[in-house]
């Protein structure tokens, strides 16, 4: 079972938080997890619902159990092997396979959808009516209009809203967008997100009728594959970062690796265009993990690896003196030889070992979920929204969406005014 | 084959050579130091990494300067003696 690396305390000290001051000025999204907050709610406790616990929700599971805030009551699923699995986590919880049982019942709290995209408009818009708080996986929905309809019924109903965007809970992000709002980058260029893989992104079926129930995500019924399932996390930081959201959306995708029948495209590229002409765009390759997955934030003074938690200054300290006269000694030795060669020297990307964000290599295991999971019970304990986590959520979904659809349409897209959300941006 | 005996006299001979070229790369360094912009006093010995392959390589370079200075001396050594024995 994975655990939090840094406990509570040690994440708010990290992020240089540990004053509810500090907490509400530099991330107001944060002010649920403060000290004083936090003690505030000590001995309250929350039902929830689980609806869908396959892998993604058991992750989630996993955190809730160890919340003495928190009772999971119900467990629902259609796929029996999914609801075992989760018993074992979570075993004094009632199981059903409606989702609407779950919602009847007046005591549960709030529900988690962690069901294939699909299905998130339905239930979650059942579930805001029926007077619950939710907590939503990414992305929102597999088409815009549902994904629309999901934020304005929680603006309708003013029930607490969360999105799987766990980078708002990262330490390591945290302190990226610390570093870059203080300008310590200068202004920021240009984001290169990219995922890539070597897999089929198939899982074990135990019988041909349940393919497309298993591997949903290879299938558009139920999904836009890698825009939906990857994109939408790294196309946040475009939102977070920039403060504003991109006029225009190109790309490109197709199958050109697993040609097994999936729909879903193994091969994409995607440009997002600001207004001002900066960009972010999203590669990903599911038929090779050399580069693995990045998002290279790059200012005028520097670029940021959140991934790996690092950032790194463009200009680096020079070399000692003495190594600087040896090179100054063999150019003066070789320098007048004449060689064929080329009569310029190329900017060839530096070598340049960088600085750990935080201080400290990032540890792996800890991508946020824990914090935004505690965040979630929270904000169903005080009933109380915390801000940007709804639009953040409900942006990246509609960016990855808007992404499939310039690939699926072969042409440039312009932001439609209708899918445009009143969105105070930090 | 021969036993080739390295008396404690030579071994000593050489380490202390090979000490005077460390002072010597040392000295480099310090006139690097002082020399060029943007360094640090820090570097004195920061730059230990290439200090020691610089002064083996000024040690090596002494070799042959040793070995012409031998067979000149051996030239010129008959000459000087019979000099002295005047």
């Amino acid at each position: 079972m994975k655990k939090n690396v840094l406990s509570r305390r040690d994440f708010l000290r990290e992020c240089g938080l540990l004053g509810v001051a500090a907490m509400a000025a530099s991330y107001p999204w944060l002010d649920a997890l403060s000290e004083e907050k936090q003690q505030a709610t000590t001995g309250e406790k929350v039902r929830l619902g689980m609806i869908g616990p396959g892998s993604r929700g058991q992750y989630h599971l996993n955190f809730l159990v160890r919340n003495p805030k928190v009772e999971i009551v119900w467990l629902c699923d259609i796929y029996q092997p999914s609801l075992d699995k989760a018993l074992e986590i979570a075993p004094g919880a009632k199981t059903c396979k409606d989702y609407r049982e779950v919602l009847d019942d007046p005591t549960v709290d709030g529900v988690y959808v962690v069901t294939p995209l699909d299905t998130h408009r339905q239930i979650t818009v059942d579930a805001f009516r029926a007077g619950k708080h939710v907590f939503c996986e990414k992305s929102l929905s597999h088409t815009l209009a549902d994904s629309k309809a999901m934020y304005d019924a929680h603006l309708e109903t003013g029930k607490v809203f969360f999105v799987g965007q766990q980078r708002l809970y990262d330490p390591y992000y945290l302190e990226a967008i610390r570093m870059i709002e203080e300008g310590t980058f200068g202004p920021i260029e240009g984001i290169k997100t990219f995922w890539y893989r070597n897999n089929d992104w198939r899982r074990k079926v135990p019988s041909p009728e349940l393919e497309r129930q298993i591997n949903w995500r290879l299938y558009r019924e139920y999904s836009c594959g890698v825009m939906t399932e990857l994109a939408c996390h790294q196309l946040q930081l475009g939102t977070w970062i920039y403060k504003d959201i991109p006029e225009t959306v190109m790309g490109s995708g197709a199958i050109t690796y697993w040609k097994d029948g999936r729909e879903v495209e193994d091969n994409v590229n995607v440009i997002y265009t600001y207004n001002d002409g900066r960009r972010i765009s999203f590669e990903s390759i599911i038929s090779n993990k050399f580069y693995g997955l990045e998002e290279q934030i790059m200012g005028n003074l520097g670029t940021i690896e959140p991934e790996k938690g690092k950032y790194y200054f463009e200009k680096t300290p020079p070399m000692p003196g003495f190594l600087r006269m040896i090179n100054d000694l063999e150019k003066d030795l070789y320098g007048n030889i004449s060689f064929a060669g080329p009569s310029w020297d190329p900017e060839i990307a530096r070598r340049n070992h960088g600085e750990f964000l935080l201080g400290k290599k990032r540890p792996g295991g800890n991508d946020g979920s824990g914090y935004l999971n505690d965040a979630f019970v929270e904000a169903v304990i005080t009933g109380k929204q915390p801000p940007m986590i709804a639009e953040e959520g409900y942006y990246s979904t509609i960016l990855s969406l808007l992404g499939q659809q310039a690939m699926d349409e072969k042409r440039i897209i312009t932001f439609p005014g209708e899918f445009k959300i009143d969105y105070n941006y930090k | 084959m021969k036993d080739v005996v390295i008396k404690g006299k030579v071994i000593r001979r050489e380490l202390f050579i090979y000490l005077a070229c460390l002072v010597v790369a040392c000295l480099l360094n310090v006139y690097a130091i002082a020399t060029y912009s943007d360094t640090t006093w820090k570097e004195l010995y920061s730059v230990w990494y290439a200090l020691l392959p610089v002064s083996l390589l000024i040690y090596v370079l002494t070799v042959p300067v040793r070995l012409a200075g031998l067979g000149l001396w051996k030239l010129v050594r008959p000459l000087a003696c019979r000099k002295c024995a005047r």
